[in-house]
């Protein structure tokens, strides 16, 4: 029993384990004065501090992370790191977990954003320290859940165990209209995930009832009418939960009103991850259906196209972000549905690098909202010479959005535009033109903070980022780069469990075009 | 009619219900032995709890003996009877504890309260037992006229004294429906044994004796469209005999509904199936539409409670032994998740004159963390939320899976389900928004300290329903086993093989 056996499953409980130590004896150091309204959790006096606690915690998940990174090997195929354990033995569900090239990217960012992100907010969250740290942590435990469960009913527990926390991360310690926000967020996602669950349920029956592994599902042979008809219901479910157009709407709503850290982690494509991981292998003959196809390429190049222009005209930076978020997503899906390893690999790698770049860029936003209060564009002006360092890296972070090369954003969406046009060469023209519109909100949002004159004179006051908020900005200015520079180690790590997709999903779907041929040829002779 | 069991194997066969009637009695006695003023009410309720622990060794005792039914096959001794027994006994433990609190601060109850409670428990345990329609008919009254009465326990107020009206004459309404129904059964078999009527032709007089059984069933469900009289009778009643009707009376006529179409209705399969099936669709739909309008909690529950009445009629209509275990399971979740409820509602709308509104929830996790917590837990579950609404979401994935396994798959119905559900989040997650998301205004009432006996409540309906939502195994084989002994799911097929094969595929033309 190795290291690489108990990994992923101390991955997954370990913050859960986390979540309730936090909550039992975590304490609040500095609430408010004004408890009255907002009275601490805080059961007895005495105790360690809650927040130290959550990061505490949340630093050993990292290092379990980076562990999963440094155990991976790049040249070995199929799962890694696997582990079976029983569960319901009645169901036939089990505890099995493992990862591969893409997973384990995902799963690397989630671990080492988490602390990153609160460690940035420290200061933004100050009420029930406890019970939020205790929601993060169970957050955190439910994206762990969905990059590694292999096991369709645990990834199905881990997909919704994201909603509650977040529900109550938004709902709590959000915004005035955070309700509402909110309720949308989950009832628009429970829409899908629930048709979700209708199809696990269905594919579930017609393996036998005995088993939820992905394995031996994928054995399954379906027909092109079941297969579409279980892909419907999984696509609905993961396109509403990373925001396709025109399933966005929740994302710019929830991001607005939500807490920073929240807006970072609803910024984390677990969506098309899923989609990548179950609905594609699962049913290959409906993603290479003609019409199927062409609706979802043309949707994502609306997405890229919509999502960039609606960004241009937003008065708020967040929003700007989450329509940014909108069009890269529509990035993602072109790579995913253009299928060649190269796009596949673009795919994956503008999730990361995505998931890097916005929770720079929603970090950025809090800062400022944290300072001033707001983040409107037009709130602020020749912010530069007055915060030099917060300049610097919302340059670099949103130059990183539009996809300069030298910065992270570029590898994929290079990657994708080049797959795409091997196999669709007009669309990928079309979605060239979103990089075009990204960069001008891009700039024009840098421009309105940053360059114009210093007309609003409070804002000559602004404290720059100092001691944690500079030290996560660092960090995150070195990833850029580097990711940027040098996405070799990643790419390398992502290539065999591209091409495995791509076979996957081509060769098996053109057995099945051979079959249908074959079966309508033999219903006509039989007229 | 001549061949009634010799009376030892009767007594053999009820020794539960005797066990309870008998304590039941004794009861009676000491309660009225010292007069309306001086009888000491809460001690009565907490004996009662001692019954319901006696009846409850009684059933556990008779399950592990073995066969308990009777040879002439009138009463059943299967794993579905004790299965539901347990379910009904837990809850009616529960709402005797919430009654025990009501009663700490309110003279309005008096002692044959909790008799009443264990009269109509009695009839319930005789009908999950019942395989002959006198049997049934019996137990279907002895439960009906004492929920009435319960109904309107609270003398001081004319809304539950209204409540008790109209559900004793929409009630008697049904029971008529179903009385006739019998009767017509009767005439077209000529015996009055479940087993019997599931061996005969299916004649006009048949049909039309179905026809109006299920009318009498769907009344007691609250199925669309006999469901009008449950929002009224759920507000006006006291919480906890809302909470008895909602766990117990639901579980008992859901058992009474499984065991008569399986056993007795097997060969109008055909019949029946496709008009179960939109009544079950209809229930689902309108009760969680119309549950969306609500702003009083306890008929917000009222209609949730119909939705309800939708997804189990799903497992019903799957008809198979899974799905009769889905629906022991279901009704465990359910009965746990509407103790859990109406002992945090108990609560928050103590020494409330008006009806409780979401919006008297506004702030509770404010003042309040843990009623605040509990009730969020219970309403997740009602909503089938995996982890955090625990067990709920193992009871619904039960019933999908009965459901899409059946010999006749119900897709659209799982569909339906599933919408239903989503449309359900609207209303469980506005409730808990109001708990949660709102500040607490300034001239709330600050609710009282949970009294020592619905805390015991909520501890264990969370506690089981938050455990059995991670591991559901233990549960779970518990409702199997009470699937696996009703033998007669197996035997339903036996007597008209060929008529019930080619009824199936005639039923699944609602599907298309």
């Amino acid at each position: 029993m190795g290291m690489d056996q108990w990994i992923l499953p101390a991955l997954l409980l370990w913050p859960l384990i986390g979540a309730v130590i936090v909550r039992l004896l975590g304490q609040e150091r500095n609430a408010p004065t004004t408890a009255e309204s907002m009275p601490t959790d805080a059961l007895s006096r005495g105790g360690p501090d809650a927040r130290v606690l959550t990061l505490g915690v949340l630093v050993v998940e990292a290092v379990l992370g980076v562990c999963a990174w440094l155990l991976f090997d790049a040249t070995a195929p199929g799962w890694q790191m696997r582990t079976d354990l029983t569960w319901l033995p009645d169901l036939g569900a089990r505890l099995s977990m493992g990862v591969d090239g893409i997973s384990l990217p995902m799963l690397v960012l989630t671990t080492l954003l988490m602390p990153l992100a609160l460690l940035a907010t420290w200061q933004q969250v100050t009420s029930r320290m406890a019970t939020y740290g205790a929601l993060l942590l169970a957050l955190t435990s439910g994206l762990v859940g969905v990059f590694v469960s292999l096991d369709l009913l645990l990834f199905y527990l881990a997909w919704e165990l994201m909603l509650i926390p977040m529900y109550f991360i938004i709902g709590i310690w959000g915004t005035a209209g955070r309700t509402r926000a909110a309720i949308k967020y989950v009832m628009l996602t429970m829409f899908g995930s629930l048709l979700m669950l209708a199809a696990i349920a269905a594919l579930y029956v017609m393996g036998g009832s005995t088993t939820f592994h992905l394995d031996d599902l994928l054995q399954l042979s379906l027909s092109l009418n079941t297969q579409l008809w279980l892909f419907a219901a999984f696509f609905l479910a993961f396109a509403i939960k990373s925001a396709l157009v025109p399933f966005h709407t929740w994302l710019p709503d929830a991001q607005f009103e939500a807490p920073v850290i929240g807006a970072v982690v609803l910024g984390l494509k677990v969506g098309t991850y899923a989609l990548l991981r179950f609905a594609m292998p699962l049913f290959p003959a409906a993603v290479m259906h003609e019409t199927v196809r062409s609706v979802v390429l043309v949707l994502s190049v609306i997405a890229i196209v919509w999502g960039a222009l609606v960004a241009i005209v937003q008065p708020d930076l967040r929003k700007v972000l989450s329509y940014a978020s909108i069009s890269h997503l529509g990035f993602i899906m072109l790579g995913c549905f253009a299928l060649t390893q190269q796009s596949v690999e673009g795919a994956v790698m503008i999730m990361v690098n995505h998931g890097i770049t916005t929770s720079a860029l929603f970090l950025l936003a809090g800062f400022l909202k944290e300072r001033s209060g707001t983040d409107r564009l037009d709130a602020f002006g020749g912010l530069a010479r007055v915060v030099p360092l917060f300049a610097v890296m919302l340059t670099l972070s949103m130059l990183s959005t539009i996809g300069l090369p030298g910065t992270n954003g570029f590898v994929g969406e290079f990657l994708v535009l080049l797959g795409t046009y091997r196999t669709e060469p007009l669309l990928a023209i079309f979605a060239t033109t979103g990089v075009v519109f990204a960069s001008v909100y891009a700039l024009r949002a840098v421009q309105r903070l940053l360059f114009s004159g210093l007309d609003v004179k409070a804002n000559g006051e602004m404290r720059d980022l100092r001691g944690r908020q500079l030290a996560v900005m660092g960090v995150f200015a070195v990833a850029m780069i580097w990711l940027g520079v040098a996405p070799q180690p990643l790419l390398r790590r992502m290539e065999l469990a591209s091409s495995a997709l791509v076979e996957r999903v081509r060769g098996t779907s053109l057995d099945y075009a051979q079959a249908a041929t074959a079966v309508n040829t033999g219903a006509n002779a039989n007229d | 009619m001549t061949d009634f069991a010799l009376p030892g194997e009767l007594i053999h066969a009820l020794m539960p219900e005797i066990t309870l009637v008998v304590g039941t009695l004794i009861l009676l006695l000491v309660s009225a032995w010292g007069g309306e003023h001086s009888s000491p009410t809460r001690l009565t309720t907490r004996f009662a709890l001692g019954i319901v622990a006696v009846t409850a060794g009684a059933v556990i005792l008779a399950w592990l003996r073995g066969d308990g039914g009777t040879s002439d096959g009138r009463l059943a001794g299967d794993g579905f009877r004790y299965a539901v027994d347990l379910v009904l006994l837990l809850g009616t433990a529960g709402t005797l504890a919430l009654l025990d609190t009501e009663q700490a601060r309110t003279r309005a109850y008096q002692a044959e309260v909790p008799v009443l409670m264990l009269l109509a428990l009695c009839g319930m345990m005789l009908l999950t037992a019942a395989r002959d329609l006198m049997f049934l008919f019996i137990g279907f009254e002895l439960m009906s006229i004492a929920v009435y009465v319960l109904a309107g326990s609270n003398r001081s107020s004319a809304r539950s004294a209204e409540a008790s009206l109209k559900y004793f004459l929409l009630g008697a309404f049904s029971s008529g429906f179903m009385l006739y129904g019998i009767a017509l059964l009767y005439g077209a078999a000529g015996d009055t044994r479940l087993a019997s009527i599931g061996a005969t032709a299916v004649g006009p007089l048949y049909l039309v004796g179905v026809a109006l059984l299920l009318t009498g069933l769907a009344f007691k469900v609250a199925a669309v469209p006999f469901h009008l009289w449950t929002p009224d009778v759920y507000d006006g009643a006291p919480a906890p005999v809302t909470a008895f009707m909602a766990a117990c009376v639901k579980t008992a006529a859901f058992a009474l509904l499984l065991r008569i179409m399986t056993e007795a209705l097997g060969p109008a399969i055909d019949t029946w199936h496709p008009v179960l099936w939109w009544l079950a669709a209809a229930t689902m739909v309108v009760g969680n539409i119309v549950a969306l309008a609500q702003s009083n909690l306890k008929r917000m529950l009222a209609y949730s409670s119909i939705a309800h009445a939708g997804y189990l009629m799903v497992a019903v209509l799957a008809y198979s032994a899974d799905a009769a275990a889905a629906m022991v399971f279901y009704l465990l979740v359910y009965t746990l998740a509407t103790l859990g409820t109406f002992a945090v509602l108990g609560i928050v709308s103590e020494g409330r004159e008006s009806a409780t509104t979401i919006g008297d929830l506004a702030g509770l996790w404010h003042v309040r963390p843990g009623l605040a917590v509990v009730l969020a837990v219970c309403l997740l579950a009602f909503l089938g939320f995996p982890i955090a609404g625990g067990a709920g979401f193992f009871a619904k994935w039960y019933v999908l899976q009965a459901a899409l396994s059946s010999s006749t798959p119900l897709n659209v119905l799982v569909v339906v389900l599933v919408l239903a559900s989503v449309v359900s989040a609207g209303y469980y997650l506005t409730a808990i928004a109001s708990m949660f998301n709102q500040p607490r205004s300034s001239n709330a009432m600050m609710p009282v300290p949970t009294p020592i006996f619905s805390g015991v409540v909520m501890v264990v309906s969370v506690v089981a329903l938050l455990v059995l939502g991670v591991y559901p195994t233990p549960a779970s084989r518990l409702a199997a086993a009470g699937a696996l002994g009703a033998s007669p799911l197996r035997t339903v097929a036996a007597p008209q093989p060929a008529a019930t094969a080619a009824s199936r595929s005639q039923s699944t033309l609602p599907e298309q």
